[in-house]
């Protein structure tokens, strides 16, 4: 999956936190219970024969129509799960989960990072913890990294300071040794 | 021309809707398969072998089946 160095590891793996998948699940939930909402409203005012050929059906055209939604809701929360940041002790690689069939794959060596800045705004970010992050480069614009309501973002900045120092110290004292 | 209610139903065998639901639902099942398999490769290539992606395959499988097995046995 991840073509990583000998010697790497993965130090921290970050994800986009559950609550931005909370709106398709109150939409998942909301459309499996709407058949029977429906259905009482349609026995009421539809003429006997056609509801009691709906009906005689209903829970065949029911369980396609969960198994609609199940699969729809399992496509977008692979699309949350797979969008994820692996920070490893020399680099960060950002995966884009754009669609099933669309990944963008992007690394960011922490020598080149100049600044980690996080954004958590609003009660349910503050509360559960959660907001954007953004590294800029030393690079131009297009190389910075954007992470849109990361789980934990202080605690990915903590850590992403702690290897960016370690890789000033390792290049400092390389140079005074070639020197 | 023919004339009556708009609303009246063909009188259609039982059979027939049988056999058409059950054709449906084997074409439905076709697809749900090619695009579950889809999830299930992803899963397995991109998700590692963590037990989060364990526990959501195996929910994801469970319930597929469930419903699938309800649905073919509410066939009128």
């Amino acid at each position: 999956m991840l073509n990583l160095d000998p010697n790497e590891t993965i130090v921290l793996e970050v994800h986009r936190h559950w609550y931005v998948l909370m709106p398709r699940m109150c939409l998942v939930f909301f459309l499996a219970i709407a058949p029977a909402i429906f259905s009482s409203v349609l026995s009421a005012t539809t003429p006997v024969h056609i509801s009691e050929l709906l009906f005689s059906s209903s829970t065949f055209i029911y369980m396609l129509w969960l198994l609609l939604l199940w699969i729809s809701f399992f496509i977008t929360w692979t699309n949350y799960y797979l969008d994820v940041w692996f920070v490893t002790e020399k680099r960060i690689i950002s995966i884009d989960q754009v669609s099933i069939f669309h990944r963008r794959i992007s690394n960011l060596r922490f020598d080149k990072i100049q600044d980690v800045s996080i954004e958590m705004k609003g009660v349910m970010q503050t509360m559960l913890k959660f907001g954007d992050i953004h590294i800029r480069t030393a690079g131009d614009a297009s190389e910075n990294f954007f992470f849109k309501n990361a789980e934990n973002p202080d605690d990915v900045r903590r850590i992403i300071f702690e290897h960016h120092a370690d890789a000033l110290d390792n290049t400092r004292s390389s140079t005074v040794r070639t020197e | 021309m023919p004339t009556g209610d708009i609303l009246t139903i063909p009188n259609v065998p039982a059979e027939i809707i049988s056999g058409g639901l059950t054709g449906f639902f084997i074409l439905f099942l076709v697809g749900y398969a090619v695009v579950a398999a889809v999830l299930v490769y992803h899963w397995q290539k991109y998700g590692g072998r963590t037990r989060r992606i364990f526990i959501v395959e195996t929910l994801f499988i469970t319930v597929s089946v469930l419903f699938s097995a309800i649905a073919f046995f509410a066939i009128p």
